[in-house]
């Protein structure tokens, strides 16, 4: 998986000092890509606000394979968003990055919930490539509520007997 | 020997619940919180425990000391995306009996559950 994460990192890191930039002077918008997933990630170093990175569903579908170690149905999206998050938590905590008190990604599909407008607020978003495809990161310097959901269109499995998780 | 994930990624219990199915070891329960985690633990009994670190309710190193106070010969072993070795040393401190960082590949995830269960049948 490095060959897939390190760019993520890299760019990760970008999008941070970027922001600090950004902080300090004016920024001119940047271009929002109309990308389908979006993972919102509070971070804490090396400023306090939210990671927002976005995936047209093409690159998250690949992402999400490679992870999973099989091939994920490309309908599939909680399965999709799920490895997505997971790949951006990683990243994120590869690059130093996350905030503790707020430890799970949380991820949206655009054309589900609402909160996947959250990109539009980016001061800034940087769009980049990795083995998988496009994606597109930003930041916002202010939290945002986080912890992983699952989008409405493929609810989770319901807990059985309101205990563990059938496969 | 019985197996409990606790994960609040279902792709993370995939991945694991395959690798535990290819060591021979498929009696395995899933949960996605501390909360259902702590509620199972009673009525599974589980030997091997795998605890994601950062889970949405409760820190992992609190977890593992709940866990190790309610099943004391359960094996933990902490799963997190972060490496650091702070992180490390808390899950130890807490009771971890071992710590696989994310992501991991098949191998290196069966290497670990191999030597801890190896280690559990020295005590």
């Amino acid at each position: 998986m490095d060959h897939v994460l390190d760019p993520i990192v890299r760019t990760l890191h970008r999008v941070l000092d970027m922001s600090l930039e950004t902080c300090a002077h004016e920024a001119a918008c940047s271009h929002t890509p109309d990308h389908e997933f979006v993972v919102s990630l509070g971070v804490a170093t090396p400023s306090h606000g939210t990671i927002v990175a976005t995936f047209p569903r093409d690159t998250a579908y690949r992402l999400a394979s490679l992870f999973a170690g099989h091939e994920i149905a490309a309908e599939d999206d909680p399965e999709i968003a799920d490895a997505v998050a997971e790949i951006i938590d990683i990243a994120a905590s590869r690059a130093g990055l996350r905030d503790p008190d707020h430890p799970c990604p949380l991820v949206t599909v655009r054309h589900s919930l609402a909160d996947a407008r959250i990109p539009d607020r980016c001061q800034r978003t940087i769009e980049c490539f990795c083995n998988a495809g496009e994606f597109s990161l930003g930041f916002l310097p202010v939290p945002q509520t986080v912890g992983r959901i699952t989008p409405a269109s493929a609810p989770r499995p319901e807990p059985r007997n309101g205990k563990g998780i059938t496969p | 020997m019985r197996t409990l994930l606790i994960d609040d990624s279902l792709t993370m219990r995939t991945i694991q619940r395959g690798i535990l199915t290819q060591l021979g070891h498929p009696d395995v329960d899933e949960a996605e919180t501390a909360e259902q985690a702590l509620a199972l633990l009673g009525e599974f009994d589980p030997d091997l425990i795998l605890v994601d670190r950062a889970l949405p309710d409760m820190d992992g190193a609190a977890l593992v000391r709940a866990i190790h106070a309610r099943t004391p010969s359960a094996r933990v072993i902490v799963v997190a995306a972060d490496a650091h070795r702070r992180a490390v040393v808390d899950a130890i401190n807490a009771g971890a009996t071992s710590y696989v960082a994310k992501p991991f590949t098949p191998d290196v995830l069966c290497q670990c559950i191999t030597e801890v269960l190896e280690r559990s049948g020295d005590d």
